[in-house]
């Protein structure tokens, strides 16, 4: 009987503990920026980061250093300004971009955003134009920069012409979709000469993300983007039922509740004119 | 990327699972290692178990269950080699719902396989196909069971918490009867799937071990309706093989393993969208049996531990036309033990039983884009759920007098649930932003019967209130398409137990050879659980009517009633009669689905000489409680005539025997549908079936 008792104890205690979850670790990921470019200046040291080791089309945070010559300090500047510049045999334009602001990391001199709209080839090239205040001296530099295509089905900016303006609207993220739900920011900017880019405030972006490949069905409950903050972010929730290739219909919708571009996606009319993509 | 994750997964769970299963036998051995204090003895045990089972089953008349015997399993049938669908199917408190020719899925008192459980001798198994394509009567062969005994309601609670019933499927094997060798081995052709079956069975039968083996083999081309009319996508191939050994180590204590592996290929689903590439089933148990010798209360006291994976792969490779090509595998994989001990006191019988199990399910969907560059779409049916469930059971059988017996009985089960797989969890957090990756549960079960035994009347009737847990599906499901109603359906994690209050009535006349039975059985569910369509969500599945959510209905009825009449016209000739019919509304008095309309049959059966012959119609009425609210479409009546004859030869003095079958199956050749048959495909038209036994 004893025995018995033993087994059945021993038993489970073993069941019990297979009850057990076994939790693996989340993957760690440590933040930290990537060098993108450093640039050898007359009297500093510059050098270009961003969340990855390179710059791609689209939506691209920019963290800019002013070392000094031996790359030990920042140095103390004065406002700033950029301009991306892309150079084409033909022509040459700049690309949407906010206002070179100080940093509010103190690792850094400068951030700021820049939409690149296109990416760099043999004949075509990117360039940052830099300026700033330093030592009273005004100094401009001009640094090359490599822009790297988006693969197939990953389109993440697009722009359009409205009242004499062109807008542009650009994914900041999911920049790694998951199943589920997820966040979606973008930015919406405008100019009327290519050369002056301002953010539209007060807007409203309706999201419709869809499957293509499985006759066009949609996810559920997602919520349109709309400014939340004060950085001129507009943010969303994404729904991702399953993986692979999604598009996202949009709808920009001005602070009067018109839609100024973007249609309703019905059975007629497979996708809107403007949307994102992604793939995963 | 997803796929290498899923199967790594995979691996981990199973390589914890195999673990435990050692564990268990391990701590099994370690146990059985002990010194034994009191051998000797010369008990007859097997009379003992015997009793046992003649104690529990006591009141045969009234509770369904179908013997199959040693042979004469196959004796008592007009298609000898039928497969265990056809067997369970003659119950009278059993509908089969069927997808095809394959894997029909057993319905108690009208309810689904989500409201009952089905095991094989208590070891709980689990389903790995999210649309049902493979309930566990699928996965075993007439040739590895003695019986299958069906429990209605509460009364089944010994097998785990449900609202319908179970249906304990129970396994075949020897005594310690020093027999020696005999075995079967049988052979057989039907004509309308032009299915052939062969298989064979040996026993070995010593006085301290005994081994069982058997295998059995079926294939099956499409099957022709009545008509003439070929129904694609209707084939199957099935192997089955089992094995059971069992050692006395003394006369108190007896251990036994059992394996049965189940492998199905290339199975049609004429009715669904997909069918199966491969179903793939390994069963494996060890029990160890303690007899106590002069023991005034222990009887008998059994524990078992016991592992099985079921690996299910659903596929439309080859459906010619589909809109996108997708594959749908599931996994499903359990562990669990019980340790059961039969008490006598006085008038009390006692079965007290201690069990726990867990089971890991997983499912996925993987659809491959038109566009040849593109990823391939993805998702979870089933986030890798992990259910766990510890269980106490008690019954009290109370023999008042000699004619008058209380049955009382009472379950109580702790289970935990949680999602184990990350993104299937943040698919549901789609529709539930704020649902927790586990929960648990406290079920309940109680049943009281009264038994009265006169000497023609058997009486009996009683109450009972269970309580279940949602099915995977129903918690966590996620865009299963039902191709019954064209909804897509989306789990909800945090439904509420479903909880049935029932009461059952039977009552039996026998007099001379003849009888005649009354029985019915009334269930109350509350918190039934049923897909509602949401409005303003489309569905995933191309040409899907929209999305329907699991969702828990105030509640909802069924009555369940049948009567059955033998009648001994001669000593040859029987005439046996059954009707039966079912009722099953919703709170807003909308019909429940898949609910037998007013069905019956009749046969003659006669024997003499060695022949047996048997002739009978079945048929149904026309459906007109058709529940076209959940999507049901109407049924017409049908009436079937079949006949089959049998003859026994003997071989050599009595030691072995051949029997020749013969038989047709829906002569006149009706085109026939039921009101359980999905999406009305066309059941099989005449089939010729012919077929040899020979045991030795």
């Amino acid at each position: 009987m004893k025995r018995l008792y033993i087994f059945l104890i021993a038993a489970m205690t073993v069941y019990l503990s297979a009850c057990e979850k076994n939790t693996e670790g989340p993957e760690e990921t440590i933040h930290s920026l990537k060098l993108v470019e450093s640039y050898e200046g007359s009297n500093e040291h510059i050098e270009i980061y961003s969340q990855s080791k390179t710059l791609q089309v689209g939506y691209n945070k920019i963290w800019i250093k002013i070392l000094d010559k031996a790359q030990e300090n920042l140095v103390q500047v004065d406002q700033g300004f950029w301009r991306p510049v892309m150079h084409m045999p033909s022509m040459q334009h700049s690309s949407p971009h906010s206002s070179l602001v100080k940093s509010t990391d103190p690792d850094f001199t400068f951030e700021g955003y820049v939409v690149f709209t296109m990416a760099s080839d043999e004949k075509s090239y990117w360039e940052l134009l830099v300026e700033y205040t330093y030592n009273q001296n005004s100094v401009t530099e001009t640094i090359g920069l490599k822009v790297n295509s988006l693969p197939k089905r990953h389109k993440n900016v697009q722009s359009f012409a409205y009242e004499n303006e062109e807008y542009t609207i650009a994914l900041i993220d999911p920049k790694k979709p998951k199943m589920g739900s997820n966040i979606i920011s973008a930015v919406l900017l405008k100019s009327s000469d290519h050369e002056k880019y301002e953010e539209v405030n007060g807007w409203e972006i309706d999201l419709d993300p869809r499957m293509p490949s499985m006759d066009n069905h949609d996810s559920p409950n997602n919520k349109n983007l709309i400014q939340k903050n004060d950085k001129g972010e507009y943010i969303g929730t994404l729904n991702l039922s399953m993986s692979g290739y999604w598009r996202l219909n949009l709808k920009i919708i001005d602070s009067h509740k018109n839609v100024i571009k973007g249609e309703k996606v019905t059975k007629e009319n497979e996708k809107s004119s403007v949307y994102f993509e992604l793939e995963f | 990327m997803s796929h290498k994750k899923y199967s790594k997964n995979n691996k981990t769970t199973r390589k914890r699972s195999v673990i435990n299963i050692f564990l268990y036998i391990f701590l099994l051995l370690i146990y059985l290692a002990f010194p034994h204090h009191y051998l000797s003895a010369q008990n007859n045990i097997v009379k003992e178990s015997k009793d046992t089972a003649e104690y529990t089953h006591k009141s045969i008349h009234l509770d369904e269950i179908t013997i199959f015997g040693k042979t004469e399993l196959y004796t008592e049938s007009k298609n000898q080699l039928a497969d265990i669908n056809k067997y369970i199917e003659g119950s009278n408190s059993i509908n089969m719902i069927k997808r095809g020719a394959y894997a029909w899925e057993p319905m108690i008192n009208g309810m689904g396989s989500e409201r009952s459980n089905i095991t094989i001798d208590g070891m709980h198994i689990f389903s790995a196909c999210t649309d049902k394509m493979d309930p566990i009567t699928s996965y075993v062969e007439v040739t590895n069971l003695s019986s299958v005994d069906i429990a209605s309601g509460q009364k089944g609670n010994e097998h785990g918490m449900s609202i319908s019933g179970s249906i304990n499927l129970v396994r075949k094997k020897s005594d310690f009867n020093m027999k020696g060798t005999s075995g079967h081995a049988f052979i057989g052709y039907e004509s309308a799937n032009k299915q052939k079956i062969t298989g064979i069975a040996l026993e070995n039968s010593h006085k301290k071990y005994f081994t069982d083996i058997s295998f059995t083999y079926r294939n099956a081309a499409n099957y022709k309706a009545g008509g003439n009319l070929e129904i694609p996508f209707s084939q199957f191939t099935k192997y089955n093989a089992s094995a059971i050994g069992g050692y006395k180590l003394t006369d108190h204590h007896i251990i036994e393993g059992s394996i049965i592996y189940d492998h199905a290929v290339d199975v049609g689903y004429p009715a669904l969208p997909m069918d199966v590439a491969t179903a793939k089933a390994g069963i494996f148990s060890a029990q160890y049996n303690y007899f106590p010798k002069d023991n005034p209360f222990i009887h008998e006291w059994k524990t078992k531990v016991y592992y099985n994976s079921i690996t299910h792969i659903m596929d439309d490779t080859k459906r010619p036309d589909v809109p996108v090509r997708m594959d749908m595998p599931g996994w499903s994989k359990t562990g669990g033990f019980y340790t059961q001990v039969h008490l006598k006191r006085a008038k009390h019988r006692i079965n007290a039983k201690l069990s726990g199990y867990q089971n890991a399910s997983l499912a996925e969907m993987t659809m491959y884009p038109n566009q040849g560059d593109e990823k391939d779409m993805f998702m979870l049916t089933w986030p890798d759920v992990l259910s766990s469930q510890t269980q106490l059971y008690l019954r009290d059988q109370i023999h008042l007098t000699s004619s008058v017996q209380l049955d009382f009985s009472g379950s109580l089960a702790y289970q935990h649930a949680k999602i184990r797989d990350e993104s299937g969890f943040e698919n549901l957090k789609i529709f539930y932003p704020d649902i927790k990756s586990s929960n648990n549960r406290l079920l309940k079960s109680l049943n009281a019967n009264v038994l009265y035994d006169f000497s023609n009347i058997e009486l009996s009737f009683g109450t009972g209130y269970g309580e279940r847990a949602p099915d995977v599906s129903e918690g966590y499901g996620f865009y299963l398409f039902n191709s019954f109603d064209k909804y897509d359906y989306i789990g909800s994690p945090s439904l509420p137990n479903e909880t049935s209050l029932e009461s059952n009535l039977a009552i039996s006349y026998q007099k001379n050879g003849h009888s005649l039975k009354l029985k019915g059985d009334y269930f109350h569910i509350r918190n039934h659980i049923i897909g509602k369509p949401i409005d303003g969500i489309n569905s995933m599945t191309i040409g899907a009517k929209g999305v329907k959510m699991y969702t828990a209905l105030d509640f909802a009825n069924l009555f369940s009633t049948s009567l059955e009449g033998k009648v001994s016209l001669k000593e040859y000739l029987k005439w046996k009669s059954s009707l039966s019919y079912r009722i099953g509304r919703d709170n807003e008095k909308h019909n429940l689905p898949l609910i037998q309309p007013f069905s019956y049959n009749s046969e003659l059966e006669f024997s003499k000489n060695q022949y047996t012959m048997h002739l009978a119609v079945e048929g149904a009425a026309k459906h007109k409680a058709i529940s076209t609210y959940y999507g049901e479409s109407p049924v017409n009546d049908y009436l079937l005539l079949n006949l089959s004859l049998r003859k026994a030869f003997n071989l050599q003095g009595y030691s072995k025997q051949l029997y020749i079958n013969v038989g047709v199956d829906n002569l006149l050749d009706r085109r026939y549908t039921t009101f359980a048959d999905w999406n009305r495909i066309p059941q099989m038209g005449r089939n010729i079936f012919t077929n040899l036994m020979f045991t030795f």
